[in-house]
């Protein structure tokens, strides 16, 4: 247990009920998330607000280094945040709010791998299928692990997948036998068998030729109705086509012995792709644009 | 998932199962020897009652509380007094062969040195005045076997007069040479004890043997016959009597000899044991944390999709847990295999020994269940690696 009083005054907050502000739709509330790195001149990353709705699709944006892992690890329930003003996670369909600061706090690793096991999905940049299980025992997996997960729904669910993301030819093969593109495919299929609340997807397209990767983010849009849909890219172009509401992590210095401050705000200005720096910026041109 | 994690990595999964029948078979082996061998010979030294024996040296004088309080000892099976050895021999005459004299043994129901030639019922039969048991050599020398029928004589010297007592003997039963390997006579206690009588100079009126009055006293033995209902009772026994005052003779040389090659086995399988399996352990723990490190990033991903660190060591272990079940099925059958082999390669050679090599069903499951704890225990060594992988790491390419 931290003994900072910070903490005392977060854990007074949590216990009331969330803001009835928030929608009904509302399944993931951040406010003050806080994330620190050592090392150099040091890191802190600050989420002030930040909701994401039922059926939402949101980018995160931002340069490499500059925290979209961090913050999609949080996410995850994979990353324990350094404190927290809220953050707390409703699945869908569900009237109980989960208070995830207060797990991370108390420890209940369990009810993370049950929220994850459940409620997440995620797609990796490399797909992160299992070597030792076919396409199909990859893709059924997460059903198989959502307890009460209705066997019907999963084979339906199957079918609707595999069909869309045209990967059905490539049940029976293990995923050392397929393509970039097929595996990212399947991890699509894998994310969103199960139903989950809210989908996660790092870096999904880094490692597809551009035709692939815009055909998988069309896909993601496509099959991510229900389900909330969270990707981090370093790819602004993919994302800025008016169907991501887009986030963007800004770093500065924090000024003398200071650590660099990064803040994720939505991005307001929507301007056409080519209007942005394209590519992979380095982290000192984006500070220095960000400074002046 | 961990059978087909298992078959995936079908080259590993099979060098694991092979490396550990490597080290099943040769330790199956040496324990298969120490309960070949040790086995059999013990088995022989229970099966010759002659072994369980406890018999005093010299003479003395047992009245029948002795008997009566010896008989009650917890490690005693049975017990029949004998008469003095000097007197308990008859000459036995049969037709057409040369007559000898037999040593006579008292006998008594439940005889433990007939047990194993007679039928239960037959071993309980009271043997009648005169009816006898006769060793092979008896019954080689003078062409017996059972049912027939021969000539019993007792002498002694009356000054310078022989005097003869005869009676009729039948044979009931002919005892193998292994089990008495001299020329013996069993008869009842009545029988060895009226010859010592006749022998003494008294009458024997049952027998219509002439001679002095006998009075009614208590009758006195001079020597016994005690048998251990099994042979870590004869040291037990034969230090009871010794503390009664009584020295005796055990085959306790015989019963040590089996009990210190058990112990030498027993201590060259333990230490082959300690430093192979502490190999094997080794070699077995350290394929696991490989297999962890190895499996990291799929691990990771199991993390990340909700698995808890519990169940994907029980994912690792039972993978671990399947080597050492296959491991164990293929040694035992290799084993078998050699054991066969050896023992119709020595069987004929070594004589005493039927079994050079074997191990009962029991050991050999407890050796399968064991190897199973042992694989599934190595794995566990991966646990510290497992720990600290991170649901995280799961996400990307570390």
């Amino acid at each position: 247990m931290d003994p900072s009083p910070q903490k005392t005054k977060n854990g007074a907050k949590e216990a009331s009920p969330p803001d009835p502000d928030v929608s009904d739709d509302v399944i993931l509330n951040c406010a003050d998330l806080v994330k620190t790195r050592k090392g150099g001149v040091g890191y802190r990353l600050l989420v002030e607000s930040m909701t994401i709705g039922r059926g939402e699709h949101l980018a995160l944006i931002g340069d490499s280094g500059s925290g979209k892992s961090t913050l999609l690890d949080m996410i995850a329930m994979v990353l324990k945040p350094d404190s927290a003003g809220d953050f707390s996670f409703r699945p869908i369909g569900h009237a109980k709010w989960h208070d995830l600061w207060k797990i991370w706090r108390k420890g209940a690793y369990g009810i993370f791998e049950a929220l994850r096991r459940s409620e997440l999905g995620y797609i990796m940049q490399t797909g992160g299928l299992l070597p030792f299980l076919n396409v199909a025992d990859n893709i059924t997996l997460p059903a198989d692990l959502k307890p009460g997960f209705p066997k019907a729904e999963k084979r339906e669910r199957f079918k609707a997948l595999t069909a869309t993301l045209g990967i059905s030819h490539l049940l029976g093969k293990l995923p050392s036998a397929i393509s970039v593109g097929e595996r990212q495919r399947c991890a699509i299929a894998r994310a969103l068998i199960h139903a989950p609340s809210l989908v996660l997807a790092d870096e999904p397209t880094a490692s597809l030729d551009p035709p692939t990767a815009d055909r998988v983010f069309e896909l993601l849009l496509d099959l991510c109705r229900d389900s909330a849909l969270v990707v981090s890219t370093h790819e602004q172009n993919r994302v800025l086509t008016g169907r991501f509401k887009v986030w963007r992590i800004d770093c500065r210095p924090g000024g003398e012995g200071q650590p660099i401050e990064a803040r994720v705000a939505p991005l307001k200005d929507r301007a056409p792709a080519a209007a942005l720096p394209a590519g992979r910026v380095s982290l000192a041109k984006s500070l220095s644009d960000s400074v002046h | 998932m961990a059978l087909k994690r298992y078959r995936h990595d079908w080259l590993y999964s099979f060098c694991s199962v092979f490396s550990m029948i490597a080290f099943m078979v040769p330790m199956l082996t040496v324990l298969g020897i120490k309960d070949g061998i040790v086995g059999t010979l013990t088995r022989r030294l229970l099966e010759n009652p002659r072994n369980r024996e406890i018999s005093p040296i010299g003479t003395r004088a047992f009245r029948p509380e002795f008997f009566e309080a010896l008989i009650t000892h917890p490690d005693a099976e049975f017990l029949v007094p004998e008469t003095r050895e000097i007197s308990a021999t008859m000459n036995l005459i049969a037709e057409g062969y040369p007559s000898f004299d037999g040593d006579l043994y008292s006998s008594a129901p439940g005889d433990p040195l007939l047990s194993e030639t007679l039928d239960p019922q037959a071993l309980s039969h009271q043997l009648a005045l005169g009816e006898i048991y006769v060793s092979q050599g008896v019954a080689e020398k003078l062409g017996l076997s059972e049912g027939s029928e021969l000539t019993g004589r007792v002498g002694r010297r009356q000054g310078a007069r022989n005097e003869y007592g005869r009676l009729p003997l039948k044979v009931m039963g002919v005892i193998p040479r292994h089990i008495t390997p001299k020329y013996n006579v069993f008869c009842s206690l009545d029988l060895a004890r009226m010859t010592e009588d006749f022998r003494s100079g008294y009458a024997v009126p049952e027998l219509g043997w002439k001679g002095k009055e006998k009075g009614s006293e208590i009758p006195v033995y001079s020597r016994f016959r005690l048998y251990s209902r099994d042979l870590d009772g004869v040291e037990r026994l034969r230090l009871h009597l010794l503390g009664l005052g009584v020295d005796t003779l055990t085959q306790a040389a015989q019963i040590k000899l089996v009990k210190d090659l058990d112990h030498s086995f027993t201590v060259v399988f333990l230490a082959l044991f300690v430093v192979v399996g502490g190999g094997a352990f080794a070699s077995a723990a350290s394929g696991s944390i490989d297999q962890v490190v190895k499996m990291r990033r799929s691990l990771a991903v199991l993390a990340l999709l909700g698995i808890s660190k519990l169940r994907l060591l029980v994912f690792t272990m039972s993978q671990a847990a399947l080597t050492g079940f296959l491991a164990a099925l293929g040694a035992e059958a290799l084993f078998l295999a050699l054991a066969k082999t050896l023992n119709s390669y020595f069987g004929g050679s070594m004589g005493a020994v039927e079994e050079v090599c074997s191990l009962s069903a029991f050991k050999l499951v407890a050796a399968a269940a064991i190897i199973v704890v042992f694989m599934t225990a190595a794995s566990g060594c991966a646990y510290t690696s497992l720990a600290d992988i991170e649901p995280s790491e799961g996400m990307r390419d570390v």
